[in-house]
């Protein structure tokens, strides 16, 4: 995204409207993109609060494209060989579950949604932040737009052209056993000390035919805290 | 997308905000409920655009559409074939609801129905519960947020959280909410107006603007 400065008039409005603060105003009475802390999100543009619509869209070549694919929820994702014809930066996580069996029981699923709420992030901290709970031993979920970025899944190692691109956030998608859910959640406090950005974690749980929760009952007993808002899938999809 | 898990706000505030989120997995039939719903009625593509364009500059017409198809069910099975798949054409993939009544019967209806593409709801869960427990279903999968990690030390203050995690992809950024708080406070606008500018910035539909007026009401009182 660039703002056309033949058209600029420095009013300012614009500058609230971006998510990371990337808009700003420049010595010269305009406002500019900082290119670099830009996610290509589009808000300031779909926002059309310019009165001078000097917003303009730039064609985005590879890997730059990323901050687009992962910032912008009007994305369709399309990896250079996959794609999950997902909008946005996720996948159906827990929203199918009742219809994929994604997570099942004995397992617990993490979200780790790196650069929320509204810091951004660059896939380089994304990475080291899928390298630590990789040591831990996790399955990180194919169809996920950010784990197609990964060139080894085992360590969660990405490819190196896109680490530096920055975005609004991307989310790191796993599973593992149950019984290690409090060694993920140890890896997450660890890589939250060292971190130059925000992450937030959901913890997901099938529930058994009796509607316990069984991950409840271990993080209540090892005192970790949960939010006494989420989400529940209620059952009602259906395969046809 | 974990969109509607890491809503901000104490008890009192998130209370009346429930968010019920409608969809088809790709890996099954690899379409989503509005392109199912296309190729059933074999539309055209004009006819098909023609539909979507007018649905979205309608909103209101698509809401009392959607309601009707919901809740009147009409005879033969053949026409409520056509029925159903009008109804997955035409429905909200994500409604915002701001009481338990509303948001129960809705849920009520889904399951009566039974159209097929999985419903999430997002809320308290000590209400969501509640509601299911009424409504006779019984819940399949359950995502806890385990809160914000990092640099918790470079966030907006709360009342700025509270707003700016209601949009999906956290589009509404904290300077134009601090800014907006701050027209409240001087008398410029009403919290109203605030909550549907920092709305028209949601594109998801996940952002409640009632819960944010009172936010913002609250917050410049």
């Amino acid at each position: 995204m660039r703002i056309n400065l033949s058209k600029c008039v420095g009013c300012a409005v614009c500058i609230p409207f971006c998510p990371v603060a990337a808009i700003k105003y420049t010595t010269d009475k305009k406002c500019q993109i900082d290119q670099d802390k830009c996610v290509e999100c589009y808000v300031c543009y779909r926002a059309e609060i310019c009165p001078e619509e000097a917003f303009e869209i730039v064609p985005l070549e590879w890997p730059r494209v990323i901050r687009h694919i992962f910032s912008s929820p009007r994305k369709v994702h399309k990896a250079p060989t996959i794609s999950t014809g997902i909008l946005g930066r996720g996948t159906e996580e827990m929203k199918t579950n009742d219809v994929t069996n994604r997570y099942n029981l004995g397992e617990v699923g993490f979200t780790v949604d790196v650069g929320r709420p509204g810091m951004g992030t660059t896939i380089e901290e994304a990475e080291k932040i899928a390298k630590a709970v990789a040591r831990v031993g996790v399955e990180f979920e194919p169809l996920n737009p950010l784990t197609m970025l990964m060139i080894d899944k085992e360590t969660g190692k990405f490819r190196d052209d896109v680490k530096k691109e920055r975005v609004l956030s991307c989310i790191i998608e796993f599973k593992t056993k149950d019984d290690k859910l409090l060694l993920v959640v140890d890896a997450l406090r660890d890589c939250a000390k060292h971190t130059n950005t925000v992450f937030s974690v959901g913890c997901i749980s099938r529930l058994k035919p009796d509607g316990i929760i069984p991950i409840k009952a271990t993080l209540d007993k090892a005192g970790v805290f949960y939010r006494p808002n989420g989400k529940v899938n209620i059952g009602l999809g259906r395969t046809r | 997308m974990t969109h509607t898990l890491h809503r901000i706000g104490d008890v009192e505030s998130l209370k009346e905000d429930y968010i019920v989120q409608l969809i088809t997995s790709k890996q099954i039939k690899n379409r989503s409920i509005r392109s199912s719903s296309i190729e059933r009625f074999k539309f055209t593509t004009m006819f098909g655009g023609f539909a979507e364009k007018l649905l979205k500059r309608y909103p209101t017409l698509r809401k009392g559409i959607e309601k009707a198809l919901l809740n009147y069910s009409l005879g033969p099975q053949i026409i409520r074939k056509i029925q159903d798949s009008a109804l997955k054409f035409v429905m909200f993939h994500l409604t915002v609801f701001n009481n338990e009544k509303e948001f129960t019967a809705y849920i009520t209806r889904l399951m009566e129905r039974n159209l097929g593409p999985s419903v999430v709801v997002s809320g308290l869960f000590d209400n969501v519960y509640k509601c299911l427990g009424r409504a006779g279903i019984h819940p399949h999968t359950v995502q806890f947020s385990l809160g914000i990690f990092g640099r918790v030390d470079r966030l907006p203050r709360e009342e700025i959280l509270q707003i700016t995690t209601m949009c999906g992809h956290h589009l509404i950024s904290a300077g134009l909410t601090t800014k907006l708080f701050n027209d409240v406070k001087k008398g410029k606008i009403t919290p109203e107006r605030a909550a549907a500018i920092m709305g028209k910035q949601c594109i998801c539909g996940a952002f409640n603007e009632k819960r944010a007026a009172r936010v913002i009401r609250a917050n410049t009182a």
